[in-house]
């Protein structure tokens, strides 16, 4: 599974170790101008969370991947992709509301 | 209830009974040598329902490194007493050791798992919640210090009986109603409810949940997605919680 | 029957009128002075909490005290008091012949925190209520939005209210969270007589089949044969009294000739079975009943025990054939002690505290034979 590669089937032009990243809004969020982008594989989840944090100002988000779990923040994007991306890309979920109590 | 409905994020008691037992075997696949969640029965004979689905998860023994990282790791104490190198890490980077015992608890009002645990240093002393406090995720240290009374309090055990910290389940079914996407009772799996709880209440509570635990319901679909078929993105959903 | 009151003014002020009589000691290991200072004789709310009587405790004792830090906590006859459960129902459980005065202990030191949630301010008692209304909101309606969305100024008053003992403000403020009350079929009645509307179309199809009534059970086993519950011994642990938090549910059509012990019965039916029940005409109904809960037949008669093959069953029938169940001795809510043939209903919006929870206190007798097994 290692051996997987997210772009090896879009020829060499770009990094290997990029991966696309569809952000998606669900609940009360609202929607990104640009909802797609690139990031290194080598990156942390932690760098898609701050990245909608700042996009969407807010300090707590609900963040979540394949309509199943949360992520934890150190999780390595290209294990994510590996594991859980699809038809070329990691699809992302984020919600703006995430009580607790 | 009509298939069409959609789901409300709750669970039902027997199905809490039917997604602890997926945990647990789960858990055992992946983490064979950390400590184990186990099943522990109800003694209480007064309840009508005081059969085998009457009961709590447990995870014990869980010890607390690495105080000072930023992403903490919660570890197998026994698995450390093994190896001498990482004892020597532990005793680097905190001169005391904390140990955490977790249960996965019904609650019955809310009808969602609710977490209980509890800190302790290795002399069996309870960690006060400053010390809790400390051992947290910044995330998590954040919402407690904003929202003190309704994230994470001291509350009684409902089997142990005893003060135990939980974490407020008041809005549980409505982030697992999110999680899970809509999902409408027909297409539910239930049985892995717990596992998709469990990512989120882990990351407040510093628990680590590595990621293969969450593979044994997508893995399927989602690997012939990434390495073949460039099929509709939408079939990620309708496919999702096979 | 929309002209039947569903609530009784008269009810509502009793409860919030009634109070416990109570004499609190200072315990001898915080007593610095002779002669050691005489017990405070307070009254003690039935819907209030132990703690919020501590800014009147601590001035007559202060002055007594050893040096150090305050964590404020009673005992009775031995027993730490769980501040979290309003005092008229530790009264109501833990005196089984009322006590008047009520005699207490307080302790500014030595708080046993292994057993008791330390209560440090007057915040920890109002969140405890806040969220146990919360919890009554959500097992109500599906949801606690009622509650959360109470203005931080409304909150503040919800909870003076409470403090001071304001029926009136208590219920501006609590009718607009529509937690009722409910009607004699068990269902909600939402504001202007529309029932459970909001309930069935709106956020929680998922829960709109059954209404829930939000209970706290609280059973406590007297083990002496007695006339006299004088007699009977006090509660040394608090593992000696079953606490049960789970809702009653209510299914459509069921809710009419709801009664208390039907309600019980769902909730404890090893309990209030057949036998306890005086007017049983209704026995095979009730047989019907056994199949949601199958594996309580094994209880149900003698005859049954000979049939069991599995371990775990034969585990239980052990127990079983050498104790006989227990049963009911007194069920006690807001110090009534009530007939099990009395509707739920009138029970739910009569007698419930101000936090939309039914306390209710059992206590069952078991013959000494019991004792063994136990």
């Amino acid at each position: 599974m290692a051996a997987e590669s997210p772009t090896s089937e879009r020829k060499g032009e770009k990094r290997k170790a990029e991966v696309v990243v569809h952000l998606r809004a669900t609940g009360d969020a609202p929607i990104l101008k640009q909802a797609k982008f690139k990031i290194a594989g080598s990156d942390k989840f932690l760098k898609v969370i701050e990245f909608l944090r700042r996009q969407l100002h807010r300090d707590t988000l609900f963040v979540y991947v394949n309509s199943a779990f949360s992520p934890s923040p150190d999780e390595l994007v290209i294990d994510l992709y590996n594991n859980f991306g699809f038809d070329g890309k990691l699809v992302v979920n984020y919600a703006c509301s995430m009580a607790w109590g | 209830m009509s298939n069409l409905e959609v789901w409300d994020g709750t669970i039902s008691q027997k199905d809490f009974y039917v997604a602890a037992r997926t945990l647990v075997e789960r858990w055992k696949q992946v983490n064979p040598s950390l400590p184990q969640w186990t099943w522990i029965p109800s003694k209480s004979t007064l309840m009508g329902s005081s059969c085998k689905e009457e009961g709590y998860l447990s995870l014990e023994n869980m010890f607390h490194i690495d105080r000072n990282e930023e992403c903490l790791i919660v570890d197998s104490f026994s698995e450390r007493e093994e190896t001498d190198d990482v004892a020597t890490l532990v005793h680097s980077t905190s001169n005391e050791t904390h140990i955490y015992d977790f249960h996965i608890v019904y609650s019955f009002s809310y009808k969602v798992p609710v977490l209980y645990f509890h800190g302790y240093q290795s002399d069996g002393q309870p960690l006060s919640m400053d010390e809790i406090e400390n051992d947290l995720p910044p995330s998590s240290s954040k919402i407690l210090r904003e929202s003190k009374w309704t994230y994470m309090t001291l509350g009684e055990h409902p089997y142990v009986r005893r003060p135990w910290y939980t974490l407020h389940p008041c809005a549980t079914s409505d982030w697992m109603k999110l999680l899970l996407g809509g999902t409408s009772m027909k297409d539910l799996d239930i049985s892995s409810y717990l596992l998709s709880w469990l990512s989120v209440v882990g990351q407040a509570i510093g628990l680590r949940i590595p990621l293969e635990l969450q593979q044994s319901s997508n893995s399927s679909s989602s690997r012939r997605g990434a390495t073949k078929s460039p099929t509709g993105t939408e079939a990620v959903e309708a496919r999702s919680g096979q | 029957m929309a002209t039947t009151e569903l609530c009784s003014e008269e009810a509502l002020r009793f409860i919030w009128g009634g109070a416990i009589p109570l004499q609190i000691h200072l315990h001898e290991s915080e007593v610095t002075t002779l002669p050691p200072p005489p017990p405070a004789l307070i009254l003690g709310p039935r819907i209030g909490y132990l703690p919020l009587l501590v800014p009147l405790l601590k001035p007559y004792f202060s002055s007594t005290l050893p040096p150090g830090v305050d964590t404020v906590w009673f005992d009775y006859k031995g027993l730490p008091l769980k501040w979290n459960i309003p005092t008229g129902v530790l009264f109501d459980l833990l005196c089984a012949e009322p006590e008047r005065p009520w005699n207490l202990t307080v302790h500014f030191r030595g708080h046993p925190g292994e057993t008791l949630i330390p209560c440090e301010s007057e915040d920890n008692v109002k969140w405890s209520f806040i969220n146990a209304l919360k919890e009554a909101a959500y097992v109500i309606n599906g949801n606690c939005k009622n509650v959360m969305n109470l203005s931080q100024a409304d909150q503040f008053e919800l909870w003076q209210s409470l403090m001071k003992g304001n029926v009136e403000a208590y219920q501006r403020i609590a009718s607009r969270l529509k937690l009722g009350p409910i009607g004699e079929d068990c269902t909600l009645k939402t504001g202007a007589g529309q029932p459970r509307q909001a309930l069935g179309e709106a956020d929680t199809a998922g829960s709109s089949r059954v209404g829930r009534i939000p209970v706290r059970l609280y059973v406590r086993n007297i083990i002496q044969d007695l006339d006299d519950f004088d007699e009977a011994t006090a509660v040394d642990s608090w593992d000696s009294i079953s606490y049960i938090n789970r809702p009653v549910e209510i299914h459509k059509h069921e809710g009419h000739l709801l009664t208390l012990r039907t309600a019980l019965k769902a909730l404890l039916p090893e309990i209030f079975d057949d036998e306890t029940m005086p007017d049983n005409q209704i026995f095979s109904k009730e047989e019907g009943c056994q199949v949601t809960n199958p594996s309580f037949e094994d209880y149900e008669t003698p005859n049954s025990l000979r049939n069991v093959e599995t371990e775990e069953a034969s585990i239980i029938s052990d127990s079983v054939v050498l104790s006989k169940k227990p049963k009911v001795k007194l069920i006690r809510i807001q110090g009534i002690e009530l007939d099990l043939s009395i509707p739920f209903f009138w029970v739910v919006n009569n007698l419930m505290n101000p936090d939309y929870f039914i306390h209710i206190c059992v206590f069952t007798e078991a013959s000494p034979s019991q004792v063994l097994v136990r």
